[in-house]
């Protein structure tokens, strides 16, 4: 079976992430119509070329090492240093990246991909088939030195090894079969490294001096400051417009705003919405915006099934359904994104691969959960913290949700923690009430964000619980190859997850914004927050 | 001098190595695994031994400190736990920030407290008088952060006079400095206001000034030369002593204005659970501190030559009362 | 004894009563403590003004409405009533600031005293530590207690009692070894009178004047401290309504509607200028040489 495209390569289609299309953007009010071609234009007409960008990013990333660190602003650096083997496109399909043609064979269980020849990583040395297969065994924890693998180790499920045909070709192979397995191999979390000089080195030092073949190199870093790139010249897609981009850690919001207008930082990633009218009240700068994948819910220390005990309130169904009845969804969309972001009913975000739409459960009735408040045995509420970070769209959601709380007579504060406490006390801990869930899917299939966070001992089995009816879906569901078959595995998972068990409350999803200055062009907000800097120009 | 210099260095020592102590208890209260925050939460429980074992971090409390002091002597500040680098190396870089940050802070405290204290002090019940006062008391009394906020909206944005914040690249010129540096400086201006007005105040009554006067000396000649130089002496003390006001106030200032300097640090690496790092921040601070007080307590001495020759005769007549 | 005791009693009290005469001449003084009494009322009886429950009680419909007849200071982000936030705002400050200086003058003021009145070894052991502690600007001690205590309204509470206790200490004590000397107490002394009871009674009424200047200066830097702290997410988290914290999360918000932190911010501003004018006031009524 021959899934392979052999497309003709474009500055624009081949490297980073994934190209999206221009339906998903809005169009930014200050910027000159777009077209791709002006990309390979040198510098912008008239006035002093300009060949630097100062980009805010609002928290620094813990590591730059290709696949160490999950999340949006992690994924924006990945996204400029490095390449995966293959990139997907907005339909789904795919299109070559480091790859340049694959195939798969009729188990569905071995993918052979054909490499290019003349990538080259930042330090010269070109990447051969040895690089690919240590990079995929690094993130599937298959190395005798780094057994825990990488955070891109789930996005290798069924990983078996990787088999050296020669320099410029490899096969994959896998255990069992699994659905997403192309989407997850275009995730920008899987980037290639280089064998030799990680090895060379090791990992902590190679975190220091991160080497990948993308469009950037990078120079230096000053912790908490800035992260400093430079062109990779050699880049197999061509060289970028921008010489040298900063990255600049702004942690407080309100002043990286005031230096986007001031003209000290030329873009900034995750603006808060409500800056949406200053920024398109400003004729300098230019406002992008995009739905997003990524989800924020209400969740419940459950202790189902799990050695550790749930919470003393919300191991009773009853009560967690009571906090679902009572929250206001339009309210918090209004609250958390000024409007801009959507209610959600699934776990599962709509534009994935395995969504049916679901119904709303739980549609507000403060009736019903004072009933089931009473029915479990406090009709007058009781005393609870909502656990939180910093982070708008945890925050924002938590004290919305703590007012909705108060109206079923549950006195709710809030408790915010500092990031590596939460991650603890979600992850491993449990010893939490009830907090706040967030999770952006680069892999647009069902399969990514529910096996993190449902199956028994996931990595961000945030609920704690194990329900071995829900493992057995999730597995069939995940080797299921028809589509049909699948959503309708999909929806029972969902209907478990929300009508039966309660474990979480869906609530919004986000959009990506940014803002940047208006003579920046070809910017694209895309859903997954990976700024593709290569394609901008001044 | 010397002697009094080496002696209150040696005073130091304990001073920082019970802060290392009461820091050190502190963090190691704090919540958070040091080795999952190396290593992520997805490690494995055998990578986490292997952590805790390399770090020793299963020893006892006061095995760690011990091992952490002899460290310490050897120039070893520890590996920060977020960064894996070197502390002293993240330190280094951040140093000179934080310096420049509290010498501009203290020069301005200095440019604009003393004479805004003279003339209030001269001009006494006057309407600058009051006027002085009154700004000495909103500045002591105004919450900076919340100063900085609105000088930011009128100054950076409305304005365009002054950056919001440290630029990522390029030069830092001296109009980044001008927001910080005037938020650190803002409450100690004040109450160097008010002590250099009431050191005048006093001076200027007293017979010295009277007998300067009776001479025939020109105002201005007794108010610049035999009021100020004996004003001025307590003034000195109060740089030193509220230094460390100063320094506390450096930290809330540079998270404010994104300055990249050792407070900033301090509060991520408390934020993250840091440890070693927070520690090597905290230290750099109170030795800072220290420092900045023995310096001011030589000159007072190095100035006021009186005051030796003083010390020396209460000590004769502590002699003779014990006799 | 007794007659001498009485006697002392006596002086105290015209002594305070003069104090009370030169503070009432200091206009400012009044003011300040006029100001601070209004606040304090405003603490005290916001149950009254304003429901808790429309401190916290979000209506998104009603966001970001200007300051009106309906609504005295505008509402925020998330529809409540900014009024009533401020006001139950001053029953949190203020009892922190308030609670943190009472606690930390209790326990200085101990401490103090054992070191000021047994001198030698107790009294440099104790100095040393205290040293110690104050070499730590006492914002840097309160940000690294609360890390390791986490936020909230009574690991603030603690936090700052501890990094103001030093101060008292050395308030209490220096008075101590200034009056120990005094005949008095050594008369007192010399007569077999018990150590507790001689602090209790003698030393005690002498240290109190100096005491509450430092203690409402204090109070007045812990209100700040405590802001500071909220603002930059050390402090008390949301929704409890500190008014750093209001100014915390109203600061995203602040450029297209200035009041949400325009009045938090004075709210900070006055009742620190209401403890510093009192301060003032006490010492200049305390100290005689200054009073011309």
């Amino acid at each position: 079976m021959l899934l392979a495209a052999l497309m003709a390569f474009s500055l624009t289609g081949c490297g980073g992430g994934g190209a999206t299309t221009a339906g998903e953007t809005t169009a930014p009010a200050g910027t000159a119509g777009a077209g791709s071609t002006e990309a390979a234009a040198p510098a912008s007409s008239g006035g002093e070329a300009k060949d630097s960008l100062v980009f805010g990013i609002p928290q620094e990333p813990k590591y730059l090492t290709a696949g160490r660190s999950n999340g949006q602003i992690p994924n924006i650096l990945q996204t400029q240093l490095y390449n995966n083997l293959i990139a997907i496109n907005s339909d789904g399909t795919f299109s070559p990246e480091l790859a340049t043609e694959w195939e798969v064979s009729a188990d569905n269980l071995t993918y052979t991909f054909k490499l290019r020849d003349d990538v080259v990583f930042h330090n010269g040395e070109k990447m051969t088939a040895e690089d690919v297969a240590f990079s995929l065994d690094y993130h599937a924890g298959k190395l005798a030195e780094y057994p825990g693998g990488t955070q891109a180790k789930s996005f290798l499920a069924y990983y078996d090894k990787t088999e050296i045909i020669d320099d410029h070709t490899i096969a994959i192979h896998y255990t069992d079969v699994y659905g997403p397995t192309m989407s997850c191999l275009s995730d920008m979390i899987l980037g290639i490294l280089p064998k030799k000089a990680f090895e060379a080195v090791g990992q902590d030092e190679f975190e220091n001096h991160p080497i990948g073949t993308g469009p950037y190199k990078f120079v230096s870093k000053e912790a908490g400051v800035s992260i400093t790139l430079e062109s990779n010249e050699d880049y197999f897609g061509g060289a970028p417009a921008i010489k040298n981009v900063v990255f600049s850690i702004r942690d407080d919001t309100d002043s990286a705003v005031i230096a986007l207008e001031t003209g000290e930082l030329d873009f900034l990633t995750n603006i808060a919405t409500s800056y949406k009218s200053t920024v398109e009240g400003d004729s300098n700068l230019a406002w992008y915006e995009t739905d997003s994948p990524g989800q924020a819910w209400v969740m419940f220390n459950t202790g189902i099934g799990t050695d550790v005990p749930g919470s003393k309130y919300f191991s009773d169904v009853r009560l967690r359904q009571a906090v679902a009845y009572a929250v206001n969804k339009d309210d918090v969309v209004i609250a958390a994104t000024d409007g801009l972001g959507k209610v959600i009913n699934s776990p599962i975000p709509d534009s994935f691969a395995g969504y049916s739409q679901a119904p709303d459960y739980y549609t507000r009735d403060l009736e019903k959960a004072k009933a089931l408040l009473a029915e479990a045995g406090y009709p007058n509420g009781f005393d609870v913290q909502v656990r939180t970070i910093t982070t708008p769209t945890y925050y924002k959601l938590a004290e919305t949700l703590i007012g909705q709380l108060q109206e079923i007579g549950i006195n709710a504060t809030l408790e915010v923690l500092e990031t590596g406490a939460y991650w603890a006390s979600v992850m491993s801990d449990y010893d939490y009430d009830i907090a706040i869930g967030n999770y952006t899917a680069t892999t647009p299939d069902a399969d990514i964000p529910l096996m993190q966070h449902y199956y028994t001992g996931a990595y961000l089995n945030y609920t704690n619980h194990s329900i071995p009816e829900l493992d057995q879906l999730l597995d069939q569901a995940r080797g299921e190859t028809d589509s049909t078959k699948r959503e309708e595995l999909y929806s029972q998972i969902v209907q478990i997850i929300l009508e039966k068990e309660c474990l979480v409350v869906p609530v919004y999803s986000f959009v990506v914004t940014g803002a940047g200055s208006a003579a920046l062009k070809n910017v694209k907000a895309s859903p997954y927050v990976d700024w593709k800097i290569y394609e901008w120009s001044w | 001098m010397l002697k009094y210099i080496g002696k209150r260095l040696l005073i130091m020592i304990p001073i920082i190595l019970g802060i290392t102590l009461i820091v050190f208890a502190i963090l190691n209260y704090t919540p958070g695994d040091p080795a999952k925050l190396l290593l992520g939460f997805n490690a494995t429980e055998e990578s986490l031994e292997a952590v805790r074992a390399e770090w020793r971090l299963d020893d006892p409390f006061l095995v760690r400190y011990v091992r952490y002091l002899g460290d310490i002597l050897h120039g070893d500040f520890g590996t920060s736990w977020r960064y894996g680098t070197a502390v002293t190396q993240e330190l280094s870089t951040r140093v000179p920030n934080t310096l420049k940050l509290a010498a501009m802070s203290v020069l301005v405290m200095l440019i604009l407290g003393i004479p805004m204290g003279i003339i209030s002090a001269v001009k006494q019940y006057s309407i600058l008088d009051n006027l002085m006062l009154f700004i000495a008391l909103l500045l002591t009394s105004i919450p900076t952060f919340w100063l900085a906020l609105m000088m930011m909206l009128k100054f950076s944005l409305e304005l365009g006079w002054l950056p919001a914040s440290m630029p990522a690249t390029g030069v830092v010129t001296w109009k980044h400095w001008v927001l910080p540096v005037f938020m650190c400086a803002a409450n100690l201006t004040a109450s160097l206001v008010r002590t250099t007005r009431s050191n005048m105040l006093e001076v200027i009554r007293s017979d010295c000034i009277r007998t300067a006067r009776a001479k025939g000396a020109t105002e201005f000649r007794v108010i610049a030369y035999h009021a100020l130089r004996n004003a001025l002496m307590p003034v000195v003390t109060l740089v030193g002593i509220n230094f460390n006001v100063l320094m506390g106030g450096a930290v809330i200032t540079e998270q404010v204005f994104s300055v990249s300097g050792v407070g900033n640090l301090l509060i991520t690496s408390v934020r993250t659970k840091d440890a070693p790092m927070a520690m090597g921040c905290i230290i750099f601070i109170a030795t800072t501190i220290g420092l900045v007080n023995l310096a001011v307590d030589v000159l007072y001495v190095y100035i006021n030559p009186r005051l030796k020759s003083q010390y020396v005769k209460m000590k004769k007549r502590r002699e003779a009362k014990a006799a | 004894m007794k007659e001498k005791a009485s006697k002392n009693k006596y002086k105290k009290r015209s002594q305070i009563y003069s104090v009370w005469l030169r503070f009432r001449r200091n206009k400012m003084a009044v003011a300040g403590l006029i100001l601070l009494c209004i606040l304090l009322i405003l603490a005290v009886c916001a149950p009254f003004i304003a429901d808790y429950e429309q401190v916290i009680k979000q209506d998104l419909t009603q966001r970001f409405i200007k300051p009106g007849a309906e609504h005295w200071f505008g509402t925020d982000a998330y529809g409540r009533d900014m009024f009533a936030r401020v006001v139950w705002g001053a029953r949190y400050s203020l009892s922190i600031g308030i609670g943190a200086i009472l606690i930390s003058l209790t326990i200085g003021s101990v401490i103090g005293s054992i070191a000021g009145f047994y001198g030698g070894k107790i009294d440099s052991v104790i100095m040393r530590i205290i040293d110690v502690i104050m070499a730590i600007p006492g914002t840097l001690m309160a940000i690294t207690i609360v890390a390791a205590l986490g936020a909230g309204t009574t690991k603030l509470l603690i936090a700052m009692s501890i990094s103001q206790i030093p101060t008292f200490s050395r308030v209490v004590r220096s008075i101590i070894m200034g009056i120990r000397e005094e005949e008095y107490v050594e008369a007192a002394r010399s007569y077999g009178s018990r150590d507790r009871r001689l602090i209790m009674k003698q030393i005690w009424p002498n240290s109190l004047g100096p005491l509450i200047v430092q203690a409402s200066l204090s109070m007045a830097q812990a209100v700040l401290t405590i802001s500071s702290l909220s603002f930059i997410g050390l402090g008390i988290p949301a929704p409890t309504p500190e008014w750093g914290t209001i100014l915390s999360e109203n600061k995203t918000n602040m450029r297209l509607y200035p009041y949400l932190c325009t009045i938090p911010g004075i709210a900070i501003l006055l009742s620190v200028i209401a403890m510093n004018l009192i301060g003032d006031g006490l010492r200049d009524a305390l100290d005689p040489k200054l009073k011309n």
